[in-house]
């Protein structure tokens, strides 16, 4: 019960803060196309499980596209961050939902909840820091950085794609 | 699409984007993206060492009859957070409990839990047990089936028939209840034979003795022995399943445990073949051994899709010549020359008909096509049961709504006149 108010709650939360930013900056259509794409992510909720997915990129994509027009930054990043944990959650949940009646899942909700909030925590810790931070780099790092990035990213996919 | 991929492709977007455009807090959301990958490869489950032990309350039991499965399964590795375990009992239905568990299982911990099922005859392996284990954040899956030892076989009940009268051509050498027009030791008399020293006093055929002054004569009784009984169940799908789901294979199945229940109680050597999907056979035996293999082949026994009985040969070395067989079908028009066959073959040969006609008509709507094709179909089969008959094949139509038992006794408990008939003019 405790996953699935937590779902619906990210999900509105996700899709009100992406809008209020751009709603703020004017963006009619863009923010009532999000309004009704987040009203179809939460009726899908229960049904497609891979809406859960769509909803995380659609919400990325928009969280960028806000950034990269300087709308408020808090706005953004917290709605990707309740889309983020909304996406999480629909998986848990579809996992509790093969639990039996009388199976302790409360335990596991919370172990679960502890560890996404530690992801969590980290990460908007980071993303917080940014807004801080600057450091400037030539062209040359920049390009090294990206192929250091992606080839990182490669092997922890891969390792985790062989574990799977 | 894997959860894995998406939060790859969302990170390879989030940081190619920041860079090319310059802007750390595009690159700063995929921080937690990143950070969840990495927390799955650390957290995620190693190699799966479970043992598992399976107790069933029952192994054997009737139909319906409920029956406690517990499961007991000990984490002999790492431990495991998020572990959901699926005990595979496919068919039967759990009515207490839950076959599934979700649970975390730390290293060396034990879990036991039960649940009750109950299901329809049938041969039910539980031979192992799903084990899926995930780390907290559900990213990284290890999946493996655990072999665990364990069956359940839902025997058909059936009820006790008494008495089967058969009258076979040839029986074997142990004593037992049927007649096996020899003279010697019995009950029902025989004919009439020169006395013999050591024949009992009151064997002397004193009116026979009398018309004769030099001999003495005794009466012969009728020996009575085992026979060997095969029993043929007709498994084919074409003639067993009729419309909308409704299928009669149940009550012939029920039909074959109650007659190889009654023959073997006699003292009979009983086989068995199903004729459905293959044809499988129960090599011809005694006693309570041989009912418990008989009742398990019938608890398997499925619909398949065998054709004629024409193509049907029954091995010599399991039924010889002149042994009694019996064929539980629903028979269909074109099954005749098979059957016949079978008779001109040597076999004595008595047929257990469910009526299917009797059957379906019962899930029919009533109205006037349906009963007008219900009495041209009535019709066909009592011409082929006739002709059966005619063909020296005892023959008993199985209404199904009537019970088994009382239909088998009023049709089977003597042989038919016909059949007394033959085997007083000394045939065989």
């Amino acid at each position: 019960m405790t996953t699935i108010a937590g779902l619906y709650i990210c999900t509105l939360l996700s899709t009100a803060m992406i809008a209020a930013g751009f709603y703020g900056a004017g963006m009619i259509n863009q923010t009532f196309g999000l309004v009704v794409f987040g009203l179809a992510w939460m009726a899908g909720q229960h049904k497609w499980i891979w809406i859960a997915s769509l909803g995380l990129g659609v919400m990325t994509l928009a969280a960028v596209i806000g950034l990269l027009y300087h709308l408020p930054a808090p706005l953004m990043i917290g709605g990707f961050l309740c889309a983020f944990i909304a996406w999480d959650l629909s998986d848990f949940n579809s996992r509790v939902k093969l639990a039996s009646k009388d199976d302790d899942h409360g335990r596991l909700t919370q172990l679960h909840i502890l560890r996404l909030g530690m992801v969590i925590g980290v990460g908007f810790g980071v993303a917080v820091l940014t807004r801080y931070i600057r450091v400037r780099f030539n062209f040359e790092i920049a390009a090294l950085l990206i192929l250091a990035g992606v080839w990182g990213l490669s092997v922890l996919v891969g390792r985790l794609r062989r574990g799977e | 699409m894997s959860r894995i991929i998406v939060a790859g492709l969302l990170i390879f977007l989030l940081v190619i984007t920041g860079l090319i455009a310059f802007r750390g807090e595009v690159v700063a959301l995929a921080v937690p993206l990143a950070l969840y990958l990495l927390a799955g490869l650390y957290w995620g489950p190693d190699k799966l060492q479970l043992e598992v032990n399976r107790s069933l309350s029952l192994e054997r039991v009737s139909p319906g009859d409920p029956v406690t499965i517990t499961l007991e399964v000990k984490n002999l590795g790492a431990p495991l957070e998020n572990l959901l375990l699926e005990d595979f009992s496919g068919g039967l239905t759990v009515i207490t409990g839950s076959s599934r568990k979700l649970i975390s299982l730390k290293k060396g911990e034990t879990l036991t839990w039960s649940y009750t099922v109950k299901g329809k005859r049938g041969h039910y392996p539980l031979s192992f047990l799903r084990a899926s284990a995930k780390d907290l954040l559900g990213l990284v899956e290890r999946v493996e089936a655990i072999p665990t030892r364990g069956q359940l076989f839902i025997l058909p009940a059936a009820p006790r028939v008494r008495r089967i009268a058969i009258r076979p051509r040839m029986t074997r050498v142990y004593a037992g209840s049927i007649p096996a027009r020899i003279g010697g030791p019995g009950i029902e008399f025989f004919g009439v034979r020169e006395y013999q020293p050591g024949d009992p006093q009151h064997w002397i055929n004193w009116r026979a003795s009398a018309r004769y002054s030099n001999s003495i004569f005794s009466n012969e009784f009728e020996q009575e022995r085992v026979a060997d009984v095969g029993i043929i169940l007709d498994g084919r799908r074409k003639i067993n399943e009729l419309g909308n789901g409704h299928s009669i294979f149940d009550h012939s199945v029920l039909a074959a445990t109650s007659l190889a229940d009654g023959f073997l109680a006699a003292g009979n050597r009983v086989g068995l073949l199903v004729y459905g999907k293959h044809v499988n056979w129960t090599y011809p035996g005694y006693g309570k051994l041989q009912r418990e293999k008989i009742l398990q082949s019938l608890a398997r026994a499925d619909l398949g899709e065998s054709e004629l009985f024409s193509g049907l040969i029954i091995p010599r070395r399991l039924f010889p010549a002149y042994s009694q067989m019996v064929l539980v079908s629903p028979l269909e028009s074109g099954d005749f020359e098979g059957l016949v066959r079978f008779r001109s073959a040597g076999f004595q040969l008595i047929v257990v008909s469910p009526d299917p006609v009797a059957y379906e008509m019962k899930f029919l709507p009533a109205s006037d096509g349906v009963s007008l094709a219900a009495r041209i179909v009535r019709i066909e089969r009592e011409i082929l049961l006739h002709r059966l008959q005619r063909s020296g094949i005892q023959v008993v139509n199985w209404n199904t709504a009537l019970p088994f038992e009382n239909v088998i006794q009023g049709a089977l408990s003597r042989p038919p006149a016909w059949l007394r008939a033959i085997h007083s003019g000394g045939v065989g």
